[in-house]
């Protein structure tokens, strides 16, 4: 148009900008702000009340790093990352072939497997803290099967405590993911399940050789968001066992809390929550760069 | 027409005041009324029906209280009335001027001396007014007792072999709840009190300044004492990750013959199906006083801000004319000189208290006089001494650790 200041393509974009301020201040006031605010002040000497306070440099995280219980809930995170970013996938992955195979009774399996997450984290917790007791329904159940050898405290010692809330984050979880890989099943175009059937391929073929490879996008989403899930966890432990016995299950997650609420060493607090948040966003890099080579390779 | 002006300024300022007098306060009141909730609402409605200008919106805070206030008051929204704990966490709160010194108050007056040291800064101002005066006792079945020829032991030796006994019954002797921070209460003060305050007596100043040696074979005693009996098979199976509530639901129900808990637990332990009797806990050694434990409740305190005069109007009266309306309902030793109405107390309390009252030394409850940063910490080692993590000693040195850093912070 003549005599216009912008040109059709630029109002679009300032158009674009526009709508998307009221996103972007949310994110940045409730994100952003908060985030770096944490940032920065991992760096002082901040208390978690006073309104000043001192530039101490690195101080706060050479303490933590050194701190005795570091290396403990270190790699009580990563054992847990370890047993269930694996497991989990593949009890996922299993489980959604054989409900995208179950036909009309697929629904019912998917609705009872998604059920867990219809409950919150803390009631998954008092549930599972009953069945683990040792007057509770495991024990109970082992002793009316005459393993009554077996019957334990299973939150109360440090050989089966991680197993054990292991069992309970998949439980949990596994529905949701399940959901993700049936998404990604029903992309796969049918025929090529069909010409592999006619090709006399095997159940065990077409699992690894055409649907792992086709829904490999699925499996990268699953990966680094089971990954993400479980470097944070904080509210199954924090009910379940409250990082007990000792500090055998306490995560890093539960540390920042137990920091900054239970200890009132609000500095150290933001500076764990700082090498957590490092610490996750390096692990997701190099796995999502990992499964994204994978997938452009299975492609 | 001078007169005139006068007239009519008088008559406004008098219309001021007036509706400045008939204005409403919404007092905001955070109180831990997590076993209490509806008698809380029912006695705070009391007070504004009282107090017709003075409105209350109460928030209960079940659990964590420090965690619950902390956020408050870094962000300078710390509700006018609040519940607070004996201990470093007030201290720090009033001397940072984010509470109120209450020694002027009616509610200080009221109080017995006793319970003031444990909400008294190291500046010398009083952060709360105690909720009641607690103690930590063993209740225990009386039949059993009985039945297998029992009484009461009086040190730590006649306890293991009333244990040993109760055990070689077939029956639980002891439950213990490791599971969380509650046994701190329990195993862990009573330890505290009679191995190390009964040595230093002056325990509480040593802890604020950080010469409290807890690197000795006294300290690493409290410990032991706990692993010992749990270890003999005295405490209930699976007693590592027993909770408080499921400790004193096991009572309930009969699964132990003895349970260690609070006074503020009588209401509950002592309305059993069977009758139950309460002793102290004999955690001294042959030949040695015992050393109970006398402490105090969670309290009150008055936040700074524009509603402190009525804040203070609430504690007064809750502390004063009100206090029967909040003891009945939770049935707690009273901290008053002068309760000023009908206190409900089960009689095997009062008797269990002429007996505690006669004891020259006391000590109080571990969260009165640890640094708060070594909260967790109490029963966090017992756990780890339990499952072998760390000997007893090693859970001392730690401690002592933790203890001296956190003065030195």
């Amino acid at each position: 148009m003549p005599g216009a200041v912008f040109s059709q393509a630029r109002r679009r974009q300032i158009a674009c900008l526009l709508f998307t301020i009221p996103a972007l201040a949310v994110v940045g006031l409730f994100f952003l702000f908060p985030m770096l605010r944490a940032l920065v002040l991992s760096f002082t000497s901040w208390d978690g009340i006073a309104r000043t306070w001192q530039w101490v440099g690195l101080k706060n995280f050479k303490a933590v790093v050194t701190d005795s219980t570091f290396r403990q809930i270190s790699f009580n995170t990563v054992y847990l990352a370890i047993i269930y970013v694996p497991v989990l996938n593949v009890i996922a992955l299993l489980l959604a072939v054989a409900v995208y195979n179950a036909g009309k009774a697929g629904n019912l399996y998917k609705a009872m497997l998604f059920f867990p997450n219809l409950l919150s984290m803390t009631v998954i917790a008092m549930i599972w803290s009953i069945i683990y007791r040792y007057d509770g329904i495991l024990n109970q159940f082992l002793k009316a099967v005459g393993l009554k050898a077996l019957m334990q405290d299973w939150l109360g010692q440090i050989r089966t405590v991680l197993p054990a809330m292991s069992v309970t984050i998949i439980w949990f979880a596994v529905g949701y993911y399940l959901l993700i890989y049936l998404a990604g099943l029903n992309t796969v175009p049918v025929e090529i399940y069909e010409s592999a059937e006619v090709e006399g391929v095997s159940p065990w073929q077409k699992l690894t050789r055409i649907t792992i490879p086709l829904i490999a996008p699925a499996i990268t989403i699953n990966a680094v968001l089971s990954t993400i899930g479980i470097i944070t966890l904080f509210d199954l432990p924090f009910v379940l066992t409250r990082g007990g016995p000792g500090f055998k299950s306490q995560t890093i997650a539960m540390h920042v809390y137990a920091y900054a609420y239970q200890q009132l060493r609000t500095r150290y607090a933001l500076a764990l929550a700082v090498i957590l948040g490092v610490f996750a966003v390096l692990i997701t890099t190099v796995l999502l760069a990992f499964l994204r080579r994978r997938e452009e390779a299975a492609q | 027409m001078r007169k005139m002006f006068v007239m009519m300024l008088t008559l406004l300022l008098a219309l001021g005041i007036a509706s400045a007098t008939a204005q409403k306060i919404t007092l905001t009141c955070a109180m831990m009324a997590g076993d209490i909730p509806e008698q809380t609402q029912a006695f705070l409605d009391q007070f504004s029906k009282e107090n017709p200008n003075i409105q209350i919106d109460f928030t209960n805070v079940a659990q964590d209280l420090e965690v619950y206030l902390q956020p408050k008051a870094a962000s300078g929204e710390m509700p006018d009335f609040i519940s607070v704990n004996g201990g470093s966490f007030g201290a720090d709160l009033v001397d940072r001027g984010i509470l109120i010194d209450l020694k002027d108050t009616f509610a200080a007056k009221n109080t017995v001396d006793a319970v003031k040291p444990q909400f008294t800064s190291p500046k010398g101002k009083l952060f709360g007014i105690a909720g009641g005066v607690s103690t930590s006792l063993i209740y225990y079945q009386v039949q059993a007792f009985k039945d297998l020829g029992l009484v009461p032991p009086e040190n730590w030796e006649d306890f293991l072999v009333l244990c040993e006994k109760i055990k070689k019954a077939g029956k639980t002797a002891i439950i213990i709840t490791p599971g969380d921070g509650t046994m701190s209460n329990t195993l862990w003060s009573h330890g505290f009190a009679n191995n190390v305050a009964s040595k230093y007596p002056d325990y509480a100043k040593r802890f604020r300044e950080g010469t409290m040696q807890l690197d000795s074979p006294e300290f690493a005693d409290v410990y032991a004492k706990g692993k010992l009996l749990f270890d003999k098979g005295y405490t209930q199976p699976g007693a590592v990750s027993t909770t408080y509530m499921d400790g004193n639901q096991m009572y309930i129900q009969g699964k132990s013959v003895q349970q260690f808990a609070g006074s503020w637990l009588a209401g509950m332990l002592l309305k059993t199906d069977f009758e139950t009797g309460v002793y102290m806990p004999p955690w001294n050694a042959k030949g040695k006083t015992k050393i109970p434990i006398v402490a105090t409740e969670t309290g009150w305190g008055v936040s700074e801000g524009p509603h402190k005069k009525q804040a203070i109007m609430l504690l007064d009266w809750i502390n004063g004319k009100g206090f029967h309306y909040y003891q009945n309902a939770r049935g707690n030793i009273p901290h008053l000189k002068d309760p000023m109405g009908p206190v409900v107390l089960d009689e095997r309390i009062k008797k269990y208290l002429d007996k505690l009252y006669s004891y020259k030394q006391t000590a109080g409850l571990w969260f009165e006089y640890i640094p708060a940063e070594t909260m967790t910490l109490t029963f966090q080692l017992y756990q780890e001494v339990l499952t072998n993590q760390k000997t007893p000693r090693e859970a001392a040195a730690a401690f002592d650790k933790a203890a001296r850093e956190a003065v030195k912070k």
